[in-house]
């Protein structure tokens, strides 16, 4: 296991150097001008030049890049000796704010979003998909393609708004968008009732797509897993249904969807961008736009470096944890 | 099989229930939307949306519109704009200066003597020092504060913003209540520069950093900013030091931050907030006249007001299509100017989006003079006879943003200028590169879509557009490279002069410009249509920060 996660963090550095290097080369390529936008869209040049000294935009690419690494490695060798230090992602060109607290204040946001809308949709996707592989053709089976073409059909931002006009507009039921802290309220709202109220409709919307698709693979997996020989088997030596059901069909089911949630998680902790937006949460996905409409490289790169670790230790952890569910794959 | 169906309904029935009991419990919280609608009175929590949130609290470093909102409820100035609507508000006067400053015979030094009234939200008294540190910290290069600039001709200014002083010369205590700036020219427009929330009063130990100080902030006038959480929400308290003059009615201003424009409206109609602070969804806007009225002030809720900007269509003098001489294509600038749809121009940008202008200064501007010099709508037939045999070819580029409406307003552009004979080919970017491109000199460009907000309120900060001796290598306001040495002479003469000569002379120029010069063909003035709640009154329209926070009140 070791050797594995040494050989999985070595392969996790060199992708976390090429996407942030991609994004850096992709950010200069645009013929836009940061030093403008922090100065002001009509500032005299004098005022742009400074700014460009001041963020260093003077300088050669591969040389803000090192500069990058630099700030973003945990050692730094200025002195006579390597001394450990926090990384740093650098100050926002925009705000002037560190990244690390810019990233560290929205990332709770998407977590909130993205654990709640996950346990939601394995919640009506395992319970819906396992009863339609049970009965196909069945009134529930057909009512659930139809939730699914639905949910796989109508997109995010439409379903976000209409829940939040009937459901919070018009029945007033839920606010409208904004986000309450779950801890530690930074504004008027807070606390786990007012946190879980102002999520719901987020939840909803963001589990939507989700759960549909997870619906679909759910029943195709159990319909499969259903007809195996050793289902057949177990069956006739007389196991209990229910234990043929959860040792036999949902372990062997459960598998490539165990793989997909984990993929799944760690892309939306990259932002769940449509819900986000629609819903003014200020997490990953909503700063990130906001950062690129104002071509604030180093927050967008900060986002890049948050999202590129998500997706790797979820990816690991899925591959830790399939070992765990199927003896018979091993890490090597 | 039974079992498995009974597990499967109760984790339905689970999933069910969670959706429930957080809906119920939640919706105590909900109670916003009942808040009071009975008369007015003082007092109450005035609730202001944003969708994008403030750049900054720091006054040295705030640069945007809601941002100069709440610097304006939370500085007392020297120099400043009264809470009153056009055109009283529009005219600087004294504020924390004791009438007008005493202003040497060659321009250049000025006196300011305080009131003794003015406190900080600390309790300290506001003193000369206090709007010196302010100078001097705006013109420190650590803090590269986009204030520096307009402050660089107090004598030793340039010297702080080098690095190699960090106070300028030009700044003297006199005493604890007096103050002298002196300048490196003649600079008529210095009180109006002065009247920038940049230049408040600082506490002299405020530190220099470029990220800014954050919340709370020392007030200076009416209201103090208690807390500022990035992205999530801005809370003003009121100055209980303040003895000044202004209005400050409501007991507190919260802001919160990052929702949708749509959700933003939706809440002001519910009641759960009370303002937009940076605009409506541009498509509401027809609904929202015809549903509350139209009007400019309170009563009311929906209220449309002329804002001081404009929007234009630059025409490139350093390419033949346009250029060619001091004066350029005359005839073909002018054929331009008649030929453009205005009103279908217009159109693109909504209901209520603007009036028409085909000048150079927004119509609030003092000096302005409506000279009516083109047609709202084409006139085919002049715009023919003005671009027969000066069409060059009669293909150009149009530099357009790529976003709604910039889109469709230059396509109704190129096809206005079919009918001259001008075959535009539209070119679209993001709004950030449109302007980083047409800023820089010798990028081939025919044409662009451009528009203009003032920094300050005086004409020179609409005019200088136009000004050929700005014109640099990059980064340049002059999108239309218009360098005519005669014009820049005229520019420099009225920025010379001081008070009504000041203002007859730009307006003078402002038509003489588009007449006889017509660089630009500007085709509207930005309106602000703002929407507020049912419990909110006492509105009007601030020429300059557009929401007077501070006079605003709860019914």
């Amino acid at each position: 296991v070791f050797r594995y996660l040494v050989r999985r963090i070595l392969w996790a550095f060199v992708l976390f150097i090429a996407v942030t290097l991609v994004s850096y080369i992709i950010f200069f390529l645009v013929p836009a001008e940061p030093a403008r936008l922090v100065a002001g869209p009509q500032a005299p040049p004098d005022a742009v030049e400074r700014a460009r000294k001041f963020l260093h935009l003077d300088e050669p690419i591969w040389k803000q890049y090192l500069r990058f690494l630099h700030s973003l490695s945990p050692v730094t060798f200025d002195g006579a000796r390597p001394e450990v230090k926090t990384p740093s992602l650098g100050r926002s060109f925009a705000t002037r704010q560190e990244v690390n607290k810019i990233v560290k204040a929205a990332a709770p946001i998407t977590i909130s979003l993205v654990i709640g809308g996950a346990i939601l949709w394995m919640l009506i996707a395992l319970p819906i998909g396992i009863l339609s592989a049970l009965r196909p053709r069945s009134l529930l089976d057909r009512g659930a393609m139809i939730f699914v073409l639905i949910g796989i059909s109508a997109h995010p931002v439409w379903i976000g708004l209409l829940l939040s006009y009937f459901i919070g507009y018009r029945l007033g039921l839920t606010p409208l968008g904004g986000y309450c802290d779950l801890v530690n309220p930074a504004t008027d709202c807070g606390g786990p009732v007012e946190w879980a109220h102002a999520m719901i409709l987020p939840w909803i919307t963001f589990a939507i797509l989700f759960a549909a698709l997870y619906v679909r693979m759910i029943r195709a997996n159990v319909m499969e897993a259903l007809n195996e020989d050793y289902v057949r088997t177990a069956r006739a030596k007389g196991a209990p249904e229910y234990v043929v059901m959860r040792s036999h069909v949902l372990r062997n089911a459960m598998l490539p969807v165990v793989t997909m949630l984990g993929m799944d998680i760690g892309l939306a902790m990259g932002g769940a961008i449509f819900t986000e937006t629609v819903f003014g949460l200020p997490g990953i996905g909503r700063t990130a736009v906001v950062a690129l409409e104002g071509f604030d490289l180093p927050t967008v790169q900060g986002i890049v470096v948050f999202a590129t670790v998500a997706i790797i230790v979820f990816n690991l952890a899925v591959d830790l944890l399939y070992a765990v569910i199927d003896p018979r794959i091993r890490l090597a | 099989m039974h079992k498995r169906l009974t597990l499967s309904v109760a984790m339905l029935a689970l999933g069910a229930a969670l959706l429930a009991a957080t809906a119920t419990a939640g919706s105590s919280g909900s109670s916003a939307s009942e808040a009071a609608s009975g008369p007015a009175q003082k007092g109450g929590t005035l609730r202001i949306s944003l969708n994008t949130d403030i750049d900054f609290v720091d006054s040295a470093l705030a640069y945007y519109v809601p941002s100069w909102g709440i610097e304006y409820a939370t500085t007392a100035l020297l120099m400043n704009y009264p809470d009153a609507p056009a055109p009283r508000g529009s005219r600087v006067g004294p504020e924390v200066s004791q009438g007008m400053p005493v202003i040497s015979k060659d321009g250049k030094t000025y006196t300011f003597t305080l009131k003794k009234t003015y406190r900080f939200s600390n309790g300290q008294r506001i003193q000369a020092k206090h709007y010196a540190a302010a100078i001097n910290r705006a013109l420190h290069p650590k803090m590269s504060s986009p204030a520096a600039t307009f402050v660089e001709d107090v004598v030793g200014g340039k010297a702080v913003i080098d690095g190699k002083a960090t106070r300028a010369t030009g700044l003297t205590v006199l005493s604890p209540y007096k103050l002298r700036i002196r300048l490196t020219k003649r600079a008529p427009d210095l009180l109006s520069r002065l009247a920038m929330p940049f230049f408040a009063p600082i506490p002299t130990n405020l530190p220099i950093t470029p990220d800014g100080v954050g919340a709370p902030v020392v007030g200076s006038g009416p209201y103090y900013i208690s807390r500022w959480d990035p992205k999530r929400a801005i809370t003003l308290l009121p100055n209980r030091f303040y003895k000044g003059p202004r209005p400050h009615n409501v007991n507190r201003v919260e802001y919160d931050i990052g929702l949708p424009l749509t959700t933003i409206r939706l809440n002001i109609e519910n009641n759960a907030s009370d303002f937009a602070g940076d605009g409506l969804p541009p498509a509401a806007h027809a609904e929202l006249g015809q549903k509350y009225g139209v009007r400019k002030a309170s009563p009311g809720q929906y209220f449309v007001n002329a804002s001081a900007a404009f929007r234009y269509l630059a025409m490139n003098h350093d390419r033949p299509l346009f250029g060619g001489s001091a004066s350029g294509n005359l005839n073909l600038k002018k054929a331009v100017n008649n030929a453009i749809d205005r009103v279908a121009m217009i159109n693109q940008r909504g209901a209520y989006a603007g009036v028409i202008n085909d000048q150079y200064m927004p119509p609030t501007m003092a000096g302005f003079r409506n000279a009516a010099i083109y047609p709202s709508r084409p006139n085919v037939a002049r715009a023919r006879s003005l671009a027969q045999g000066n069409t060059r070819g009669g293909k150009g580029v149009f530099y357009c943003a790529n976003a709604a409406p910039a889109t469709t307003t230059c396509q109704v552009v190129q096809d206005n200028l079919k009918a001259i004979g001008l075959d535009m080919e539209i070119k679209q970017f993001p709004r950030a590169v449109q302007f980083t491109k047409t800023g820089t000199r010798g990028e081939p460009f025919d044409m662009s879509l451009e528009g203009w907000h003032m920094d300050y309120f005086d004409p020179y900060d609409f005019i200088f557009l136009l000004d050929g001796t700005t014109i640099r290598p990059a980064n340049n306001n002059n999108y239309s490279y218009f360098n005519n040495p005669q014009y820049n002479r005229k520019i420099a003469a009225a920025a010379s002069l001081v008070g009504q000569a000041r203002y007859r002379a730009f307006g003078n120029l402002d038509i003489d410009l588009a007449k006889n010069a017509a660089p630009l063909a500007s085709y509207i003035t930005d309106n602000t249509r703002h929407l507020v709640s049912r419990s909110t009154g006492c509105y009007h329209y601030h020429p300059v920060v557009e929401l007077d926070i501070a006079a605003i009140c709860k019914k």
